[in-house]
């Protein structure tokens, strides 16, 4: 399984607020240094956030990958956009791509519109399950999939916009250039190591041939130490403001064009939000677009600029786009399989599921019901878990001791 | 796979904020368990609605929620005001709530009639000034 996040165990003191934040308990500290429990973790980055060693950090495809490819095409995710505050222009950030080594530029905001379109017209027909979940942000999928399976039916069955792009861009590519499709290099841009790692292991169960996902942080920061003003003007921004605005929370919410929808935004929000979905409440809603991280993705991990200074200037740059006229990316001439999962969203039992087998699971409910008795309920962490619940799963488990509790050890004594 | 799990919680009167807790719990175990989303989802449902009944109607009182293999049983036992009329009661829309209770978005009467809808057999004892006792089952 791919690792999103990398951690340096030479940095980290083994200070537990990774472990504490983690929203599906995926970090236990073994011998004073955190560790990630890969098939639990859904990519969020809620542990690079929260680390103040600077310990941990995304995991994303280096920049020099790019020479390999004959014609490199650039794949921006909107987020990309919102990092330069002083640039007055889209046309200007999207050409600067040019000048550090791409040979093209096909923004991701144009598989927004795409998106957007499909969903409203699928929406408008009633062929999806009420209330759609938006599968946009591969976050918000993987927790529904690990914590929340009575919405599984609800999510909707889509890839997400960056892949949408990333194929329409290599189409393009091969048509205007007559190379062969291996000869060209399809490389996204994006804010969020869940986006690397849902290519890294086909998430999407779709072939969007995607041949590495940068960071745009380290882009980015290539692109402000050029001069905007030698920047070529060679390619036009072609997406709508709407698909623009996909980068801040409400933007696809928006793209619907229905009454009864809610966009929510933060990894705490998004659970306290699922909850109360997955218990019935707010049978109204027709549609639900979820963030991960805070503002949408102009707050991922992977940025360069603080999200709400990003969301500010992406809104200036969606009335800049407003007053152009600009030919939307229609999406009629495509089957639908090319915008859809492969197969049905699968549920994944690494989080609740205590055995597979559930006579198995009835005598592991036992041990760890035995051990949370023993416990003090204090949820210090310094047995390594992040609350003695979690504390009393490992142990029946079998992966720790009751002893490592300095409660029960200090008893001893 | 000898006897059955029991859990016992404590369900406290007027705290509107922690209602829920228990139902709550009772639907992460039996995600651990591995019991299907379709029976969890009764479970939740119907446990909840007698847990805010407690809370609501009773002053609190205590949850006893046992998983065997085969069926779950939750017991949800006060020693509230009692239920005059239980027929009356069961009616959709039929309600005592106070309009206080009604402003905090409960009291549409829908209760009773979802926790029968909701589990596989449904069983209220209950007196005046001795208590309510609310036995729901749950084929597994
Ligand atoms: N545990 C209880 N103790 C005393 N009275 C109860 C209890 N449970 C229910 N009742 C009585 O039965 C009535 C109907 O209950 P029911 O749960 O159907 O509706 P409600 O609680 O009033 O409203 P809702 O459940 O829709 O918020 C209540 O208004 C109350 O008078
Ligand atoms: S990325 Fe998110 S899920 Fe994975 S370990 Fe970090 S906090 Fe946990
Ligand atoms: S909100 Fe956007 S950047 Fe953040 S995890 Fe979701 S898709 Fe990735
Ligand atoms: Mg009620």
């Amino acid at each position: 399984m791919f690792k999103s996040v990398l951690i340096d165990k030479t940095i980290c003191n083994g200070c537990i607020n990774c472990m504490k934040r983690c929203p599906t308990k995926a970090i236990r500290v073994v011998d004073g240094k955190a560790e990630i429990n890969v098939a639990r973790c859904i990519n969020c980055g809620e542990c690079v956030r929260v680390c103040q060693k600077k310990a941990i950090h995304p995991n994303f495809d280096s920049f020099e990958n790019i020479n390999k490819f004959k014609y490199k095409v650039a794949v921006p995710s909107a987020a990309f956009f919102g990092q330069f505050g002083n640039v007055q222009d889209l046309d200007t950030t999207l050409n600067s791509l040019r000048n550090v080594g791409f040979d093209d530029v096909f923004g991701v905001a144009r598989g927004s519109d795409v998106l957007t379109a499909l969903t409203r017209q699928a929406l408008s027909q009633g062929k999806l399950q009420k209330t759609c979940i938006s599968s946009s942000c591969p976050v918000c999928v993987e927790l529904i999939l690990m914590c929340f399976h009575g919405l599984k039916e609800n999510l909707a069955p889509y890839i997400p916009a960056s892949h949408i792009a990333a194929k329409m861009a290599r189409e393009e590519a091969i048509k205007k250039t007559g190379l062969k499709s291996e000869e060209i290099g399809v490389f996204l841009i994006s804010p969020c190591p869940a986006h690397v790692a849902a290519v890294k292991e086909n998430f999407y169960q779709n072939d969007s041939g995607i041949d590495g996902v940068l960071s745009v942080r380290e882009v980015g920061i290539k692109v402000m130490n050029l001069r905007f003003d030698e920047v070529d003007i060679k390619a036009n921004y072609k997406a709508s403001s709407l698909g623009l605005s996909c980068a801040i929370s409400g933007g696809e919410v928006e793209g619907t064009g229905l009454d009864r929808v809610v966009d929510v935004d933060g990894m705490e929000n998004v659970v306290k939000f699922l909850k109360e979905l997955e218990d019935g409440k707010h049978p109204e809603l027709e549609f639900v677009e979820l963030n991960a991280c805070p503002g949408g993705c102009v707050g991922g991990v992977m940025n360069v600029e603080n999200g709400y200074f990003a969301k500010s200037t992406i809104t200036r740059l969606c009335r800049e786009v407003m007053k152009g006229s600009r030919n939307v990316t229609d999406f009629a001439d495509k089957t639908y399989d090319y915008y859809t999962i492969a197969d049905k969203w699968k549920v994944n039992n690494a989080y609740y599921k205590l055995d597979e087998d559930f006579a198995q699971a009835f005598v592991k409910m036992r041990k760890m019901e035995d051990a949370r008795q023993q416990l003090p309920g204090r949820d210090c962490g310094m047995c390594g878990a992040p609350s003695c619940k979690d504390f009393a799963e490992d142990i029946a488990q079998g992966k720790a001791n009751i002893q490592q509790c300095i409660f029960i050890n200090s008893d001893d004594n | 796979m000898s006897e059955c799990l029991k859990f016992s919680y404590l369900v406290e009167g007027e705290n509107f904020d922690g209602a829920g807790a228990a139902s709550e719990d009772t639907k992460a175990r039996l995600k651990r368990l591995g019991v299907s989303k379709e029976v969890i989802r009764k479970v939740a449902i119907s446990m909840y609605e007698a847990e805010i009944n407690m809370v609501i109607h009773a002053n609190g009182g205590k949850a006893d929620v046992m998983i065997c293999p085969d069926k779950i049983k939750v017991v949800m036992k006060d020693t509230g005001k009692g239920i005059e009329n239980i027929e009356q009661a069961m009616q959709e829309g039929f309600s005592t709530a106070s309009e206080q209770i009604r402003s905090l978005g409960f009291g549409a009467g829908m209760g009773l009639p979802n926790m029968k809808k909701y589990s596989d057999s449904l069983d209220i004892q209950s007196q005046v000034g001795v208590g309510t006792v609310v036995t729901m089952e749950y084929n597994i």
